[in-house]
């Protein structure tokens, strides 16, 4: 990541939107960055106002106050031939088509270069390629638009914002609906355009593990307004634990991972080594135990060759279990204490 | 008694005005005087009243027979009748839904039982005229526009009626059960002037002034008949008539047997069309039109059209036309006022012959030189 | 492989052209049909021909054409495969123009038919009543995305503009009467070659417009966001939708009478033989499409033979409705198919 220009910057930008003379602000006081080779991910709970903020920056919305500052110009001043040279947004709207193929859906975001019917010039198509090859989607350039899956669609309408060259990508919840895998694998894409090709990425997203773990950059968005930092930064902060905690949800600063909230401890003593040891931990946590060197209820893991082993002691009372699943639910059972 | 005869005679004509006739019956001049004989009701008398018979009143109808009482006031009913089916003589107050019924009446000097009138801005009888602007004599309305409360208020002895299809059944029926009489009057389906005509003579009874009536039948039947007769002798050759005008680019053409085609016929004129045996109009290309008109020496009722610009309007093709460049174009349209009454669809119907007359001296001018037309004029 | 496909179009209307005038309701000899155009065949075969077929042939190209395209902007612009000049009440729009100027300002119309003025002044009568119905049928689409209640407000616009003229009438007199019913009850025949020659013109007029909007047309197939993202001017855009959908529909409608289904039918038809919602192959393929299947209609008109017809409503109804009942059941289905 280099800390190269600022791409892309907010001062003190007011967002909201005006229904019948009236105005609602959103959220306002917004001194935002970001900068060219970043990934930029911008979390927060619904209705805190994602969409909206994303929308401003792009001028698909007026702000209330303030401006938006692209590659060094405020994006009022833009012709609107300039600014979709500068910024390309992806949206979650569906495209509702059958007859177009992906390779037409990605040569749409030439748009702003073609000529008056649309034709593209071997350089245009050039783009296009790299599109598709970025995206991994060349095996399926000629295929129709509905004869793909969710995830390589949603690849489809990144492909096409990357066609528009442009050197910053504002994406609206790119990875929405979609299976793990593939949301591993499109911001697997978008960090790779911040890599390989310095470009800036803006994105919205719900997922926190990868944008917690992947992103460069964190816009945390409260109702109170906007932190942003690296994620770790945030996490030391404790601004993300506070954003998202609940009487349900727990955040672990050591993990960077949210979990529930477990009651009524029962304490239980663990012995083992490696990962296996790690994985009965999780397991034991998951049923309401915690772990308690002196505790009376002892489990054992042994590891022997291709073999693992876990022995509960309870007492006097030995017991061998072959899995993990046989010993929980042996424990479970019980209802020991 | 003369219900036998009139049996008969009602036999005669139901069997004679079959399909198989009308070949023949087009044939100008046609004597056989069950044509000139109204098909669609007959009268039975009996000692204290008579029975009117409405048959197939309405387009398409076939084997419906509608019966009607006439008993004079003062006439006790036979348990046999239902008062439902009784009409008192003579009707002191009437509705017309049709001017062929207020211009019966008229000719009867009858006009002054007419309460009601469904579309007043189409009378052209300027006595009717007189009470419908004095005030007198409200507009019932038609179809779905009907009146009812106002029918009902004008408290009529009878509503004469006709019927066109199912539609007009229904409000029919709501009237009848609202307390008003209807009764349904099946002129406009005759195929003959004459027979249409006739029909004069049901309002000769409703009225009291049956002697009246059949007079006046009698005296339009001779003028008619010997007109037609004189025309079949003294004419050789039979010039083409075109008629009707295209609509929406469809040509209407209309059945030779049509009152019109009639008219044509016994006038000693050929109706462009009359190989046509279908019942109804049929629709065709105005190409098509144009071929046969093209040899047409006259064209009557071109429409709406009051001149030969209107008619250059409606389709320019038709300027080619011989009989455009003769002007040879009459229309129906020369007593007409200026809300759309057409007195060729009023008085015309209790005056056949002079529908005719008007008609032969179109076709034949020679035979009645100076004539000035009643109903029809030139359009220049 | 398109291009083939554009090609046998265009030629196989150049042949339904010809089966036309060869075809008509009257039995014409085809050598005098062929020397009539030269001006060598008979006098009767020469009004037939030149009078009533060359016309009537002419006028089912151009007004199949416009009436499809002006279907297909409206499809495209408000995101809706059952949109069309007919069932949104554009056509009756234009009815209703036509109407408020024949039914009010009649001493323009007592000029001798056929004359420029009175043609101009009844298309762009047409224009203004169809381009207002645009306007409200965009402001409905605007609020409210299910497209069947953009579908219906369309049917209740055309029944309450039906109303409308009905009240007209019954306020006019006899000669205004006359002269609305003569004008606007038209239908493909009846068209003199200045009346055709204006319609070409307007059309012509539409076109340009429509084909210089191929480009944001399929910027709007991926949705609004998209195309304003991308630099498309969505007012201008609109503007200039309206305006030439509303020249192309209002004209036919104005000399024509509402060709029912053919704006609705046609663009679909047109997917189906390129397969492709590339606004550069739909534009000229579904003015081909349209001239080729109104061609088609007219002649089907004249099936019955012996001269009579079927009026061309009703073939193009037959033809139309299906294909509509088709996208209607197919949306139903997974997936949307447009």
């Amino acid at each position: 990541m280099r800390t190269g220009n600022v791409i892309a910057e907010t001062v003190d930008l007011a967002i909201g939107y005006n229904a019948r003379g009236k105005s609602t602000t959103v959220m306002d006081h917004l001194s935002l960055s970001a900068h060219r080779g970043e990934l930029v991910a911008l979390i927060g709970r619904n209705g805190t106002g994602k969409s909206t903020l994303l929308r401003t920056m792009v001028a698909l919305q007026p702000p209330l106050h303030g401006s938006v500052r692209l590659q060094g110009q405020e994006i009022n001043t833009l012709k609107s031939s300039g600014l979709p040279k500068i910024v390309s947004f992806t949206s979650t709207e569906p495209i509702a088509l059958r007859n177009i193929k992906v390779r037409e859906v990605v040569a749409l975001g030439r748009f702003p270069y073609t000529n008056w019917i649309g034709s593209l010039t071997a350089g245009d198509e050039r783009s296009v390629s790299d599109a598709l090859g970025v995206t991994g989607l060349l095996a399926l350039a000629d295929r129709n638009i509905d004869n793909i899956s969710d995830g390589e669609r949603q690849r489809t309408l990144i492909a096409r914002s990357l066609a528009q060259d442009t050197d910053l990508l504002v994406m609206d919840e790119p990875t929405a609906f979609l299976d793990l895998p593939s949301r591993y694998s499109i911001v697997a894409i978008l960090r790779k355009l911040t890599r390989e090709k310095d470009k800036c990425v803006i994105y919205s997203t719900h997922d926190l593990d990868t944008a917690v773990n992947e992103a460069d950059r964190i816009w945390l968005m409260t109702e109170t307004g906007i932190s942003e930092g690296a994620p770790e930064d945030l996490m030391l902060s404790g601004m993300l634990a506070k954003a998202f905690e609940s009487p349900l949800l727990s955040f672990s600063q050591a993990g960077g991972t949210f979990s529930f909230v477990r009651e009524k401890l029962a304490p239980i003593a663990l012995e083992g080594t490696g990962i296996v040891r790690k994985l009965t931990e999780r397991a034991l946590r998951r049923c309401g135990y915690r772990i308690e060197q002196d505790a009376a209820l002892k489990v054992t893991v042994n590891v022997t060759a291709g073999n693992t082993e876990w022995i509960l002691l309870n007492g006097l009372h030995k017991e061998h279990y072959t899995s993990l699943y046989n010993l929980i639910s042996h424990l479970l059972a019980e209802g020991l204490d | 008694m003369r219900f036998p005869g009139i049996l008969f005679a009602a036999v005669i004509l139901l069997c004679s005005c079959g399909r198989g006739n009308r070949q023949a019956d087009s044939q100008p001049g046609n004597t056989d005087a069950s044509v000139y004989t109204a098909s669609r009701f007959h009268i039975d008398e009996f000692q204290q009243f008579k029975r009117l018979t409405v048959i197939d009143p309405w387009q398409n109808s076939s084997g419906n027979e509608l019966v009607y009482y006439l008993v004079p006031h003062n006439v006790q009913l036979p348990d046999s009748i239902s008062e439902s089916q009784v009409v008192r003589v003579p009707v002191r107050r009437i509705v017309c839904m049709s001017t062929t019924h207020t211009a019966m009446l008229r000719a009867l000097d009858a006009a002054g039982i007419i309460v009601g009138v469904s579309g007043t801005g189409l009378i052209y009888d300027s006595l009717i005229l007189e009470s419908v602007a004095s005030g007198s004599l409200p507009d019932v309305g038609y179809e779905s526009n009907l009146d009812k409360e106002l029918i009902v208020s004008l408290k009529p002895d009878l509503l004469m009626a006709y019927g066109v299809g199912a539609s007009s059944a229904e409000y029919l029926r709501k009237l009848t059960e609202m307390g008003v009489k209807v009764m349904y009057n099946a002129d406009y389906l005759e195929e003959h002037p004459l027979a249409r005509c006739e029909w004069i003579k049901v309002f000769g009874l409703l009225t009291g002034r049956e002697a009246k009536a059949d007079s006046l039948f009698r005296e339009v039947s001779a003028a008619y008949i010997s007109l037609a007769d004189e025309v079949r002798d003294a004419v050789k050759d039979h010039p083409d008539v075109l008629l009707g005008a295209p609509w929406e680019g469809i040509w209407y053409i209309s059945p030779a047997n049509s009152y019109i085609g009639r008219l044509i016929s016994d006038a000693g004129g050929r109706y462009l069309f009359d190989d046509l045996t279908e019942p109804n109009s049929v629709p065709y290309a105005v190409e098509a039109v144009f071929r046969r008109a093209t040899e047409a020496d006259l064209w009557l009722n071109p429409g709406t059209a009051e001149s030969l610009n209107d008619v250059a309007v409606a389709d320019h093709r038709m300027t080619k036309l011989p009989v455009f460049a003769s002007g040879g174009i009459w229309n129906n349209r020369n007593r007409v006022t200026a809300t759309g009454g057409n007195d060729y669809w009023e008085g015309a119907v209790v005056h056949p012959d002079l529908l005719l007359r008007d008609i032969v001296s179109i076709l034949h001018p020679e035979l009645l030189p100076g004539y000035r037309q009643l109903y029809f004029r030139r359009l220049q | 492989m398109l291009r083939l496909i554009m090609t046998g179009l265009f030629f196989l209307m150049i042949l339904l052209f010809f089966a036309d005038l060869l075809l008509g309701s009257t039995h014409l000899a085809a050598g005098d049909v062929i020397k009539s155009l030269f001006g060598q065949g008979t006098p009767h075969g020469e009004i037939i021909v030149m009078q009533f077929r060359l016309p009537k042939a002419l006028t089912a190209i151009i007004a199949g054409a416009a009436m499809s395209v002006s279907g297909l902007l409206m499809q495209t612009l408000f995101r809706n495969p059952l949109a069309g000049p007919d069932v949104l009440g554009v056509s009756s729009g234009a009815g209703l123009g036509v109407a408020l100027t024949v039914l009010t300002i009649t001493p323009l119309f007592s000029f001798a038919p056929g004359s420029q003025l009175q043609d101009w002044s009844l298309i762009l009568a047409a224009w203004a009543g169809a381009g207002a119905v645009m306007m409200i049928i965009m402001a409905v689409s605007a609020r409210m995305r299910d497209i069947m209640t953009v579908l219906i407000v369309g049917l209740l616009l055309a029944s309450a503009i039906s109303a409308v003229v009905s009240l007209l009438q019954y306020f006019s007199n006899e000669a205004e009467l006359k002269t609305y019913v003569i004008w606007t009850m038209g239908n493909l025949g009846n068209m003199s070659y200045s009346q055709i020659r204006t319609l070409a013109l307007a059309t012509l007029a539409g076109m340009v417009l429509a084909f210089a909007m191929i480009k944001p047309l399929n910027a709007m197939l991926m949705g609004e966001t998209f195309s304003r993202t991308v630099g498309v001017n969505m007012k201008m855009t609109r503007i200039i939708l309206l305006a030439a959908a509303s020249i192309l529909a209002g004209s036919v409608t104005a000399f024509c009478g509402p060709l029912a289904f053919i704006g609705v039918a046609v663009p679909h038809i047109a997917r189906i033989i390129f397969g492709t919602t590339d606004h550069r192959t739909l534009m000229p393929g579904v003015a081909l499409s349209g001239a080729v299947i109104l061609l088609i209609s007219d002649m089907i008109s004249t099936l019955p033979g012996g001269g009579q017809i079927i009026p061309v409503n009703t073939v193009t109804s037959l033809i139309g409705i299906p294909v509509v009942l088709w996208i209607i059941i197919g949306r139903t289905g997974l997936g949307r198919k447009f």
